[in-house]
């Protein structure tokens, strides 16, 4: 049915496109996965559906920041409603101090021009259900105004902390998308003893915003169960699935009970797929090779 | 005096040529037309290609992402409509493929399974495409779209490579296949002067001469009859050495009246690309959770993979079929078969889709739009992007569908009604054959303009 050129051409074409194909689907089938698990059970529980754009969102006084610096211990429970703080404060501990900023919510001040309706229309986020990559990120921009209002206020995005521990990361990684991470975290109680909690697990929460609007959604990830090291210490793999500002949400069970505490992390933008770039720039130069070698054999043939 | 009439009279009837303004007859026949517009558009997707590949991996924050599909993808079925191909004669792809070609171009005659099933592979790419969109999320993944765009480009290096003029952009190009069918409901064709072309010998507008290359579509404007293929490139115009060749306004969908020679592969493009408004609406839509929710409930399987393509073939498949059932009650009585029916009135959804197309895609451009501005920002230095990225409110938006979408049924109806004059009155059918086509067309109105009533997601 084919000439043995087509044939050819047929059968470079597709197996160069296997590769690449291969590649890509395991690329973008990693990216959904991650993203899909946004409403793991577990994370579903804490109801965390509501965290993103928070940060983006609402805006602070000049000079605080949501960056981390590395070496400190955070615990900041309460803080999702995540309104602007008074001037002075700053979720940016300086490198190695220890924090407790427990409480917040209720102290926060909105400026002038924000109220809290002006806040929800901003995050009129409509939550469909879960497992659904595409609605784990969509805004909805709706003609009627009329999807869920006031996730923000109220919501038990996060595990509400009595500021019970406090949860230092010991060797605070630089943070990169998709690619995971081991620290090492230790526990002390509130007023720095430390303490062999009988579990402590963590999880990811990402608190960028996916879209505009309406769309903020979390990027979770499952809980993960952090592994004794000794000398009071824990061992955990993390792999951040989104960039930018985000949330480890360290949940400690110990003598004072359970307790959840929050340190804030930057989270870096992940390189391309190697795989698929080198399948990419295989193909292109064998196409090219192999076009260069006919055209050769073409132009001798006419000379 | 009764010959100076005549020769008026016939200059009346021949179709005004926009080619007798020497400004334009300039542009076309300048040796940077269409250069001059690679460059830009060479450059503008090296930056998105740049930017998807290394940027920020949020979509809201990624420039390449807003460019693509908030800017470019809505305003190419605009494009086609007033331009016809003209997008083609500027694409990236366009130059990427005639440089590959220069350089390392085999040259090789186009394989005959590709001219004998092309608008076939065209309209699986699109589906596999729009498939894998949903399933693997490439629009809100700037990554996402930079493979795709790669295995875009790989496709076009390897046409270009092995097979002679442009062969991806004629035969493989999904975009290509759309704006085939989406130009022929445009406002602007090309076309040769028969009279004129009865006594040329060179033939120069196919075979190209020192002034420029052949046609690179392989079209032989002599016998081109409708916009499908043309881009406007104007290697035409430059060799013809009898100034045959003109460029004409005529009445939206014309073209889609007087189809000679229908093709079912043509007709089917038409009714998919219903199907993918459709599903496209559907997955952006508050109702979708539901619809998922109930299919995993009736397959018995969370699996999005399997839960999606289940509700993405039946979405393709309910416009076919619905149109296969217009046609069997429209043939009726008439000498033709239920399948001559429907490709005959599958060009009719043409108009509609258009208008779907571009009502769906005008809330991303209005609702989204300075997007493309802030991310554009974002490339060079960090900026706070603001809570709206709007240009009008939604209801605004919304207003503005409902007209796109009833111009496009007005278009669609009055091409029915052409379609069933132009074959069936001599049966005495035109309106048996009319009515069950225009009820059709009504139900795929009222559908999507409830569709767009519905809180819709954003791309960014």
């Amino acid at each position: 049915m084919f000439s043995v050129n087509t044939k050819a051409f047929l059968l470079t074409f597709t197996l160069s496109f296997s590769l690449i194909g291969t590649a890509w689907a395991a690329e973008m089938s990693h990216e959904h996965s991650t993203s899909s698990s946004s409403p793991a059970p577990t994370a579903s529980t804490a109801g965390n559906h509501s965290m993103d754009g928070m940060v983006d969102d609402h805006s602070m006084p000049s000079g605080m920041s949501h960056e981390p610096s590395s070496g400190s211990t955070h615990s900041m429970d309460g803080m999702m409603d995540d309104h602007p703080m008074p001037s002075g404060m700053s979720h940016e501990p300086s490198a190695g101090g220890t924090h407790s900023m427990d409480g917040m919510m209720d102290d926060h001040s909105m400026p002038s021009d924000m109220n809290h309706d002006d806040m929800m229309n901003h995050h009129d986020m409509n939550m469909p259900m879960a497992g659904t990559a595409h609605d784990a990120s969509s805004a909805t921009g709706d003609h009627d105004n009329d999807t869920t209002h006031g996730m923000m206020h109220g919501d038990a995005s996060m595990p509400n902390s009595k500021g019970l521990y406090k949860v230092t990361m010991m060797n605070p990684p630089d943070w990169t998308m998709d690619e995971a991470s081991i620290i090492q975290v230790s526990v002390q109680s509130a007023d720095g003893q430390t303490l062999t909690p009988s579990a402590l697990s963590v999880q990811f929460l990402s608190q960028e915003s996916s879209g505009h609007e309406h769309g903020a959604t979390s990027a979770s990830t499952l809980v993960v169960d952090a592994t004794p090291s000794g000398n009071g210490e824990y061992t955990i793999a993390i792999t951040p699935n989104k960039e930018g500002n985000a949330s480890l949400v360290f949940t400690v069970q110990g003598p004072k009970g359970t307790g959840a505490e929050v340190v804030p992390i930057h989270v870096r933008t992940s390189p391309p797929n190697k795989w698929f770039l080198s399948g990419f720039g295989l193909f292109v130069a064998g196409t090219l090779m192999s076009s260069t070698i006919l055209r050769n054999k073409r132009q001798l043939k006419e000379v | 005096m009764n010959s100076t009439n005549k020769v008026n009279h016939d200059d009346n009837r021949q179709p005004y040529n926009l080619l007798k303004n020497r400004w334009i007859k300039g542009i076309f026949q300048s040796s940077l037309y269409p250069r001059v517009f690679h460059w830009i558009t060479v450059t503008v997707f090296a930056l998105i290609i740049y930017v998807t590949l290394f940027g920020s991996t949020n979509a809201s924050k990624n420039f390449g992402t807003a460019a693509t599909w908030v800017l470019w993808w809505p305003l190419i079925p605009l494009f086609f409509f007033l331009f016809g191909r003209f997008w083609c004669a500027i694409c990236p792809f366009s130059w990427l493929s005639d440089t590959v070609q220069k350089y390392f171009g085999a040259n090789r005659p186009v394989p005959q399974f590709l001219k004998k099933y092309g608008l076939w592979i065209i309209d699986a790419f699109f589906l596999l495409i729009t498939w894998s969109d949903h399933i693997w999320g490439v629009i809100e993944s700037p990554r996402g779209s930079a493979y795709l765009l790669l295995i875009i480009v790989a496709l076009v290096i390897f046409a270009g490579a092995f097979w002679e003029r442009r062969t991806f952009c004629r035969y493989i190009c999904f975009i290509g296949g759309l704006s085939g069918n989406y130009s022929r409901a445009g406002i602007l064709e090309l076309r040769a002067t028969p009279d004129i072309c009865r006594n040329c010998t060179s033939k120069s507008c196919y075979n190209g001469s020192d002034k420029a290359p052949g046609c690179p579509m392989f079209e032989f404007p002599r016998t081109m009859e409708d916009n499908t293929k043309c881009n406007l490139c104007g290697y035409c115009i430059k060799n013809c050495p009898n100034d045959s060749i003109r460029v004409t306004p005529r009445v939206p969908t014309k073209e889609l009246w007087f189809i000679r020679k229908p093709k079912m592969e043509e007709a089917f493009l038409a009714v998919v690309v219903m199907g993918i408004v459709l599903i496209q609406n559907l997955t952006m839509l508050s109702i979708w959770p539901r619809i998922l929710e109930f299919t995993q409930n009736l397959l018995g399987t969370t699996n999005y993979p399997v839960v999606f393509t289940t509700i993405f073939l039946v979405a393709m498949a309910i416009p076919f079929f619905a149109l296969w059932l217009t046609s069997a009650f429209s043939r009726v009585g008439t000498s033709d078969k239920t399948m001559r029916n429907l490709t005959l009135f599958g060009y009719a959804i043409i108009p509609l889709d258009l208008a779907a197309h571009m009502a769906h895609n005008l809330f991303h451009l209005l609702s989204e739009g300075k997007a493309l501005w802030y991310t554009f920002l974002n490339v060079f230095t960090t900026v706070s992007t603001p809570a709206s990225l709007a240009f009008v409110d939604n209801g605004t938006i919304y207003i503005l569908q409902i007209l796109l979408l009833l111009v496009g049924f007005i278009g669609s109806g009055y091409t029915a009604f052409r379609i069933a004059r132009n074959h069936y009155k001599e049966q005495g059918k035109m309106f048996s054959t009319l009515l069950p086509h225009l009820i059709f067309l009504g139900l795929i109105l009222i559908i999507n303009i409830y569709a767009f009533s519905l809180p819709m997601a954003h791309r960014v």
